[in-house]
């Protein structure tokens, strides 16, 4: 028997259409799973802070018999360990959050950009004076942030009036000071790599309302999202767009970052690197998981040209921006990471991703 | 009854989702009027799906109302007769005015030589609506006063500063106080801040009758830009701070007005790292003893009291991200937190507990949460 299909059975299938329409939001399955967090953490997170520690590690050992037998040759043997700490610190800077920017260490280990060129005008003051208080222990912690890492380092193991300076001291400031700069390069590191391992780990993979930092799944998967957003940003608007300037007459090679110790190039590769690991690790699962393949060939192929274009560069990149073929390629380059940057963007929303909507843009 | 915009060309089923919504709301006209009536009730602006919203929600996080902005909102205010305004971000144009929550909107608009800069507030008997606005002409802070009836401007004083930010409602209803932030922009620099290096903010107390200044507050830190302020029952003035200067030199950024005197509320040392030189809104419960603000780039909520009314005591700080707007609850110490993670939460500063306010679907968690939430809810 076929049963009549009156208006009091319709309202039923037409609320639960309705229903379901307004429950189902878009694209639900479009998530970053929790498994994609401890992938980011286990796999990217703690491994480049590691990295990075054992790097600082190594410029603290090369520092140690430094003021025994200084000389230009010990300063020269420095500088690839020192390379070699920029460089993984460049990697792991699409984590910038967290213990990161606890007790600013993120300024301590790497002050830049320095608009108002406080790092020369701090440490010619330092050196001039002589001042002992910052060689004694936790001396750095309450000193400049301009005299506490890498930015201070780079001068007196690059540029050449420091290095005669150091070399030259009969009381051996400037070694010592060399010295306590690698020391407190590595206080820091360690007590990053200790906040992630004794807090930070299992408060980002366990999100809960008891959390203390993440209360919800959106809190993490935003940390992460932002982090590499706010990488992005400073790629394109600090590392590329003011040593590019607006055209090749105007560039600026000396905006560049860490130009003096050559490193520009192979920090923003390294960069490359963290971000590519990074999406790697979270993005593109969820977005095959959830049958938007396409999409993560775009981002990929994003990445690729990226790296294509970073590979093409001459290095030092400071002595080639201002030759129109490099400038261009440059701005190229930067194109490609503001491309990148909008792509990701679009994206965000389907993955229920709120960049910080107040952190970043409030009023 | 819900006003929702059906224009959202987004997607189909975004589309269907907001025709379900607009028609089980139609259904429900009548329980939301009643509901409004006598319930909790709060408002605050958001994003979702690209576009921007005024929200009305309840306790419960359930989205009672809402109504499409045509851009980015801010401040939100409620006078004693009911009547609700939402100010536009600054630089704005436009204000919108409900003379009831369920009422139809008002849209009121600056002249071409102000703009707004995201606040407004009533008289004390919601005859009157004042705005913070920027005179484009003087480049002098102003503020506008509208009849909040007919939504018709009726003139306008000097704010006696640069930049006013938020405006409130001295605790008697005689006096206007003004966060003259001391930034200076223009409409043809969009948000640009074109005086960091010359800018001095202050606190004014302006008289309603006339607008004349009757006391002015400054500090010594020219950098520190004074933009939020809530007020509570006994005159005292919570002041939320964003440091202009260098990101790695950090500042106590809540000042505490009472008695006649400006005072820093100091946190301990990592806290005043975590707030990142950035407080993006103020609050106190409905006691006006406690007192909470928000800092969205550090992802912190600090809570203070003022013990007796007086005395400054720091009470904690929570950790949630990008958390931001901030409402008095209808409890002793309580506060309703929103995020632009699209959390709400429920914080309960005497037994410090907080509560996510969990929601079933189309609920306040969908949204990006703006800066504010109304003061308090919605009555």
């Amino acid at each position: 028997m076929v049963k009549k299909c009156t208006s009091s059975h319709l309202i039923p299938i037409i609320f639960a259409a309705l229903t379901w329409f307004i429950i189902i939001p878009s694209h639900a399955n479009l998530l970053v799973s929790n498994n994609e967090v401890k992938a980011w953490v286990d796999q990217y997170v703690l491994p480049s802070y590691k990295n990075l520690h054992q790097a600082n590690l190594h410029l603290q050992t090369h520092a140690g018999g430094l003021c025994d037998a200084k000389s230009l040759h010990q300063l020269d043997k420095m500088q690839p360990h020192f390379s070699k700490a920029l460089e993984a610190m460049a990697y792991s800077q699409a984590i910038d959050g967290g213990p990161m920017q606890d007790e600013l260490r993120n300024f301590q280990l790497y002050f830049w950009p320095d608009r108002n060129n406080l790092v020369n005008k701090q440490l010619a003051k330092l050196m001039d004076e002589s001042n002992l208080q910052v060689l004694q222990e936790l001396g750095l912690e309450h000193a400049s942030v301009a005299l506490a890492g890498y930015p201070a380092l780079e001068r007196l193991l690059f540029e050449p009036y420091y290095r005669q300076t150091v070399i030259q001291d009969q009381e051996k400031f400037g070694c010592y000071y060399i010295v306590t700069i690698t020391n407190n390069l590595v206080r820091i590191t360690a007590a990053i790599n200790e906040d992630w391992s004794a807090k930070w780990r299992a408060q980002l993979v366990g999100p809960s309302v008891s959390n203390s930092r993440f209360k919800k799944p959106a809190d993490q998967v935003s940390f992460i999202f932002s982090n590499i957003d706010v990488l992005l940003t400073k790629i394109i608007t600090k590392k590329l767009a003011k040593p590019l300037a607006s055209k090749v007459t105007k560039a600026k090679p000396k905006r560049l970052e860490s130009w003096r110790s050559s490193n520009s190039l192979i920090m923003l590769k390294a960069n490359a690197r963290g971000l590519t690991d990074s999406l790697n690790i979270t993005l593109k699962p969820a977005l095959i998981r959830a049958g938007e393949t396409p999409h993560w060939h775009q981002i990929s192929n994003h990445l690729s040209l990226i790296q294509q274009k970073l590979d093409q560069l001459p290095t030092p990149l400071v002595t080639h921006l201002s030759e129109p073929q490099h400038w261009l390629a440059v701005n190229a380059l930067q194109e490609q990471f503001i491309q990148l940057q909008a792509r990701l963007r679009e994206l965000y929303p389907r993955l229920n991703v709120h960049l910080g909507f107040n952190a970043y843009d409030g009023d | 009854m819900s006003t929702v915009d059906l224009t959202l060309p987004n997607s189909r089923r975004y589309f269907m989702r907001q025709v379900g919504i607009g028609m089980l709301f139609a259904l429900n006209s009548c329980a939301s009027v009643a509901k409004l009536n006598d319930s909790g009730y709060w408002a605050g602006t958001a994003k979702q799906g690209g576009f921007y919203w005024l929200i009305i929600f309840d306790a419960q996080g359930q989205v009672q109302r809402q109504i499409k902005l045509p851009s980015r909102g801010h401040g939100l205010q409620q006078s004693t007769r009911g009547q609700l305004v939402v100010c536009s971000r600054r630089p704005g144009v436009w204000m919108l005015l409900l003379q009831n929550p369920l009422a139809k909107p008002q849209w009121l608009g600056v002249t071409p030589i102000s703009r707004l800069s995201g606040h407004c507030c009533f008289s004390s008997n919601g005859k009157l609506l004042y705005s913070a606005e920027n005179n484009v002409q003087l480049a002098q802070g102003c503020i506008g006063v509208w009849d909040a009836h007919s939504g018709m401007r009726l003139h306008q004083w000097l704010s006696q500063g640069i930049g006013p930010h938020e405006i409130q409602l001295s605790h008697d209803g005689t006096h206007l106080w003004v966060a003259n932030g001391g930034i200076l922009t223009q409409p043809k620099h969009g948000r640009e801040k074109l005086n960091l290096a010359t800018m001095a903010p202050n606190i004014s107390y302006l008289r309603l009758s006339d607008g004349t200044l009757t006391q002015q507050y400054s500090i010594d830190e020219s950098q520190l830009s004074l933009r939020h302020i809530a007020v509570n029952w006994r005159n005292q003035v919570a002041v939320a701070c964003q440091y202009q200067g260098p990101a790695h030199v950090r500042k106590t950024l809540l000042l505490l007005i009472s008695g006649g005197h400006i005072n820093y509320l100091s946190c301990d040392p990592k806290t005043t790292i975590d707030l990142n030189n950035y407080l993006g809104s103020v609050a106190f419960d409905i006691s006006g003893e406690w007192l909470s603000a928000s800092s969205p780039r550090g992802h912190r909520v600090v809570v203070w009291r003022l013990v007796q009314g007086v005395e400054p005591i720091y009470h904690q700080s929570l950790a949630i991200t990008d958390a931001c707007g901030l409402s008095a609850s209808n409890g002793l110490g309580g506060f309703i937190i929103s995020t632009g993670t699209g959390q709400i939460y429920h914080y309960a500063a005497i037994t410090k507990t907080l509560s996510a306010i969990e929601t079933g679907d189309h609920s306040a968690n969908d949204f990006s949460w703006d800066n504010h939430l109304l003061p308090k809810q919605l009555c």
